[in-house]
């Protein structure tokens, strides 16, 4: 019996050790369609392995705990790019390995959190914005994020449960950058921000789009790509984009420390960049790639929706969340006030 | 108080226990991909659930570790509970405190240790990280259960045997074994359901190669409720419910 036990452990490990490579992503969950995973396998003989987080946090713990975990394509946003540089859990690209690289806008390159794009290329995007069902409430009448603060809408907005995007609204009203790290200048936007509350009827990030599709709130603080879904739900919801500047998100993609092939994948980011495949996937998760290249390739309702494609003119009034380093300490402590006092 | 108000009373509480699984039962029939309000009845995220082959592989992965977590746990915990049940030895005691005392270690404390010694002893990360850390929390699990079992074995019956001549390898497997058998049903499907629904362990333990399904369904269910995991939820459900009555049933056969 115990041969027979040892037997089968050297023959497990045995597999293991001698297995063909298998490309390991982790990544948002449902931002990857299974599609973009298999067609890599047919073309390229290589099997994938995905696994999925459901935050930065997620991702970077994990990463931190154990840098050597041979995870191959992460997908972080923006703003821990920074953090996960310094803290050395991503590797630098080969350039020459990802030629495709050179269909992606310009807007969203060579950005401070990362310049000359050594460590990360930009995947997804979206603006940060108003969602409005235009039945309850003109769109025209929130053109500004000022009017977030206007007394006719007494508890009827949804604020996003993510401390920078509930910020930014009231750095950019002061003239601050949305990635401002002085804690003078966040402690002005708290003050402003708390003078917002009584408009504030629900804090939440999960439950925005069934509230805005059952109509429990008529505005809301979204995030573009969620404000497209609830409205194929409900076609009353629309989209509006503050003539102020606005919050960009951005995920990237960037090949992690522990990575056993980054060969390949610089070939799994670079299969991402093909017009065909980033076409996929925009027309699948009805999300912005950036892809110049891919936007022909769709249908020309998508290519019209200034929701997921918006024009540069647009693009170039938003603003990419960065990382603020220790300050992070200063919007968490006045975030954690500002949460306390919904409940009064 | 009155029979019929502690009654009431105990029947609210299960109600009350039952009202979130009933709410996810019932919205995995829902014709509607986002909105929480009654849109009519549909079959749909069943069937969608059923054509999803990445979440059947991760299941099947799940059921694997869970079947092999479960058996190497309660292997380990029949030995450890007859051991401290048949011998006297130095520090008995404290050392079945110890054990048992991990059933109330939290998880995350656990799972930090575990994480940190397997990287120290380059063990890789993933089905082996992950079966061993599974067995170890199941461990103290399965070592209570049959440790309360064979406290109600008659000491007696081993030295009878001894007395009719059995070496201690036929007391063990025609004496013991028999009277522990329930037990160790018990303390195998029990195992095999916290090794099938643990997040907190797994997510420190596990590697890229091999992600599990508890872990998919935490991710998933962060971003966004999906009408397709509450269709799966209701199936989990079901399954455990199946499972709870299939160890009663054992239970109440060994009295």
């Amino acid at each position: 019996m115990r041969r027979v036990i040892v037997l089968l452990c050297f023959l497990g490990m045995k597999a293991v050790a001698y297995a063909q490579p298998v490309l390991s992503v982790y990544v948002w969950s449902s931002s990857l369609p299974a599609w973009t995973m298999k067609q890599f396998t047919k073309e390229t003989g290589i099997p994938v392995s995905v696994s999925y987080y459901d935050s930065n946090e997620t991702l970077y713990a994990k990463l931190k705990g154990n840098p050597d975990l041979p995870y191959d394509v992460v997908f972080p946003s923006s703003y821990f790019i920074g953090r996960m540089v310094k803290a050395h859990l991503l590797q630098p690209f080969n350039k020459a390995l990802i030629p495709n690289a050179a269909y992606l806008d310009k807007h969203l390159l060579n950005q401070h959190f990362d310049p000359g794009n050594r460590y990360s290329y930009p995947f997804m995007y979206g603006m940060t914005g108003i969602a409005v069902n235009d039945r309850y409430v003109k769109p025209s009448a929130l053109s500004r994020w000022k009017d977030f603060w206007l007394p006719r809408f007494r508890h009827q907005i949804l604020w996003l449960n993510d401390v920078r995007e509930v910020f930014s609204i009231a750095l950019i009203r002061l003239g601050y950058s949305i990635n401002d790290k002085h804690p003078e200048h966040i402690k002005q936007a708290y003050e402003l921000l708390k003078k917002a509350l009584p408009n504030v009827k629900v804090i939440n990030s999960d439950a925005m789009q069934s509230m805005m599709i059952d109509e429990d709130v008529t505005i809301a603080l979204a995030w573009a790509l969620s404000a497209y879904e609830a409205s194929l739900s409900n076609s009353h919801i629309r989209f509006v984009v503050p003539k102020d500047r606005f919050a960009l998100w951005l995920d990237c993609m960037a090949i992690a420390k522990g990575s056993k092939h980054p060969d390949l994948a610089a070939q799994f980011i670079n299969f991402l960049m093909r017009p065909d495949v980033a076409a996929h996937i925009m027309r699948d998760k009805g999300v912005s790639m950036g892809n110049l290249k891919a936007l022909p390739l769709l249908p020309k309702s998508l290519q019209k929706n200034p929701m997921l494609n918006p024009p540069p003119s647009l693009i170039a009034r938003g603003e990419i969340q960065d990382d603020v380093g220790e300050a992070r300490k200063w919007y968490a402590k006045y975030w954690l006030k500002l949460r306390l006092s919904v409940a009064d | 108080m009155t029979p019929r108000q502690s009654k009431a009373i105990f029947f609210s509480v299960i109600v009350l226990l039952y009202i979130p699984m009933t709410v996810v039962m019932v919205f995995s029939f829902n014709h509607s991909l986002r909105s929480l309000v009654w849109h009519g009845w549909t079959w749909q995220w069943y069937v969608s659930l059923w054509h999803n082959h990445e979440l059947a592989k991760v299941t099947g992965r799940s059921l694997l570790l869970g079947v092999c977590a479960a058996t190497s746990a309660v292997f380990v915990s029949g030995v450890a509970a007859f051991t401290l049940y048949r011998y006297r030895f130095f520090a008995r005691r404290a050392l079945s405190m110890l054990l048992l005392a991990l059933i109330v270690v939290p998880d995350l404390v656990l799972a930090i240790g575990l994480m940190l010694l397997f990287r120290h002893l380059h063990i890789p990360f993933g089905f082996w990280s992950l079966w061993l850390a599974h067995t170890a929390f199941c461990v103290p699990f399965a070592v209570m259960i049959c440790s309360n079992r064979l406290s109600d074995l008659n000491p007696n019956m081993l030295t009878a045997a001894a007395d009719l001549g059995a070496s201690s390898w036929q007391t063990f497997s025609w004496v013991v074994l028999p009277a522990m058998h329930s037990s160790l049903m018990v303390s195998w499907l029990l195992s095999f359901m916290l090794s099938f629904d643990d997040v907190v362990i797994s997510y420190f333990v596990s590697g890229p190669s091999y992600t599990i399904l508890p872990l998919h369904i935490y991710a998933m269910a962060r971003l966004g409720a999906n009408p397709e995991i509450n269709a799966l939820c209701s199936c989990l459900f079901v399954l455990t419910v199946v499972l709870v009555l299939v160890s009663q049933r054992l239970m109440r056969r060994r009295t």
